[in-house]
Parts: structure tokens; C-alpha cells; sequence
């Protein structure tokens, strides 16, 4: 039996824009994210980091149910999170608002010993300041996608 | 800032992971998934009975320690991979240690291996950062 998406579907991801747009951090939003993030709130206006999980996808215009279904998830239990990597070169501020602009990288489909086939998607995120368009962050994430065979 | 290649970073803990912030995580994220704030739905999974800690949060604490140490603007660079579910009323150690000081961009940077571990001993996050620190 073969998965339902071939990978030359999925290769077809490689390079495809994502649509783009902003995300401003609310002051309350931090509040509460900080919270969730077990954290005080940080001085100076400053966001906590954790944002570089959410708001660069937010920030795209997509969610996280856009990607499953881009890459053919074929269930919630299918998706696993790969890896993260993170460069900042500002940290984020509350009440700035940021121009988000990114596409996928590549899909490599791999067979792992327990897991059995999988798609390991990569894509990435450019963080910009809109005040002055400075690039602050960029984000590079991976999500892998479990194949039933 | 008196630091060196092989110095353990403070230690930052958690007594017990709250089910209450999942569910405002998972809120703030609209992340549908159940297994944040529905233990029936954990449990047709066969993963228990306690709901699971977001991979955010758990790399959220492993900033919340380089933050501690270092300042709340230090973060330069990180990169993590998730490798065990942390659960509800676990605790969770966020800890690291120092693998290199240089200078990057004209400031003094400092390279870690870090970690969340669970209270089990097990491992949550496997990373890698580097944080700038004062001269």
C-alpha cells in the first residue's frame, strides 16, 4: 500500500510563498502569554520570546490547521513537531507591529525504524519590524508528517 | 559577567506543569488539538490520563532560564528539537551548559547546550542556544 500523497505532491510545496501580512503584539496578549509561559512579564516592553512560535505563522496569514492541511496530514496523531531554530537579532517588542513574509524550504520523505514513512517539511519566516522594516527574527521550523504504508 | 566554557547555567523550575495555562496557551494559539485541555481525549490515545504541556511552553521555560541568567534581551540564537511529552503536574528543570565565549557582531556572545528535563529524569528539549551577555 502506497501513502495517499505522493512525494512528488509534496515536493511541490518547495518555494511556494506563503501569503504574508502582520502581527502586532498587544500588551494584553503578552500579559497573558507570559502567564501561560509560567513567566513575569519583561521589562522594558519586551515581549516574551515564545512569540516566535505563533506569530510568525499568524503573522503569514495562516494557522496552524492551513499547514496540516497543506502537507496532507492525515490526522492530528500524525504530526509530529521537528525542529525549531530561532535567530533573533531584536528581541520583540510589545505594541510593534511586524510584516511577516516566508514559504516552504523543501520536503525530504524519509523511513524511519519505529515511525515507519514520513515527510519532514521545512519552511521559514522572515520577522520585520514594520516601523523601519529592519529584520529582527527569522524562524526556521520543521514539522514531520507520519505516511500510512 | 564572569563566564566560561563548561559552567552549568542556573537552574530554572517548575513544581508542577498547570493544566489551567495549557488551556490558556492553546486559547491564545487557537490550537485545536485536545490532547492540551481534554484528559478524555489523551486517553483514547493511549498517552494517559493527564493532558500534555505544549512544545512551546516547554522551550518557553528553556528561555525563561537563559533569560534569568542572562537578561531579558540576551537571546541570539536557538534551536531545539522535542523529544518526550511533558504532563500535566509533572515537574519540569530547564538547565544548560556553556560550550563556548566569543564575539559575534561585535558583541560578547556565549554558546549552551540546554535542556528541559522532566522529573523523571527524562528529557523534554534538546537545544542549542547562544545568548549575549554583558563584557
Amino acid at each position: 500500500m502506497t501513502p495517499t500523497v505522493t512525494i512528488e505532491q509534496m515536493r511541490e510545496l518547495a518555494g511556494r510563498p506563503f501569503p504574508g501580512g502582520t502581527f502586532t503584539i498587544e500588551r494584553w496578549e503578552n500579559a497573558l502569554l507570559c502567564d501561560a509561559m509560567a513567566s513575569e512579564r519583561l521589562p522594558d516592553g519586551l515581549a516574551h520570546p515564545a512569540y516566535l512560535f505563533h506569530a510568525p505563522l499568524a503573522g503569514v496569514g495562516l494557522k496552524y490547521g492551513d499547514i496540516f492541511e497543506l502537507c496532507h496530514a492525515e490526522s492530528d496523531e500524525a504530526i509530529r513537531a521537528g525542529e525549531y531554530v530561532w535567530e533573533v537579532h531584536e528581541p520583540l517588542r510589545v505594541g510593534h507591529t511586524y510584516r511577516m513574509s516566508g514559504s516552504f524550504i523543501d520536503v525530504v520523505r524519509k523511513e524511519g525504524r519505529r515511525a515507519g514513512l514520513m515527510d519532514i517539511v521545512r519552511f521559514r519566516i522572515d520577522v520585520h519590524d514594520q516601523a523601519d522594516d529592519a529584520l529582527v527574527a527569522a524562524v526556521v521550523n520543521s514539522w514531520i508528517f507520519l505516511r500510512s504504508t | 559577567m564572569d563566564v566560561s566554557v563548561g559552567q552549568r547555567l542556573p537552574e530554572w523550575k517548575l513544581d508542577s506543569v498547570s493544566a489551567e495555562r495549557m488551556r490558556l496557551l492553546a486559547a491564545i494559539l487557537r490550537d485545536p488539538n485536545p490532547i492540551h485541555w481534554d484528559p478524555d481525549e489523551v486517553a483514547k490515545r493511549g498517552l494517559g490520563h493527564r493532558v500534555i504541556n505544549q512544545g512551546p511552553t516547554n522551550l518557553g521555560y528553556i528561555t525563561n532560564m537563559l533569560m534569568d541568567w542572562a537578561g531579558p534581551s540576551c537571546l541570539r540564537h536557538l534551536e531545539a528539537r522535542f523529544t518526550s511529552n511533558v504532563f500535566e503536574g509533572e515537574s519540569v528543570v530547564a538547565t544548560g551548559v556553556v560550550t563556548a565565549v566569543r564575539m559575534q557582531n561585535g558583541e560578547r556572545v556565549v554558546d549552551c547546550d540546554v535542556w528541559l528535563d522532566r522529573g523523571d529524569g527524562s528529557r523534554a528539549v534538546d537545544a542549542r542556544a547562544t545568548v549575549a551577555v554583558s563584557a
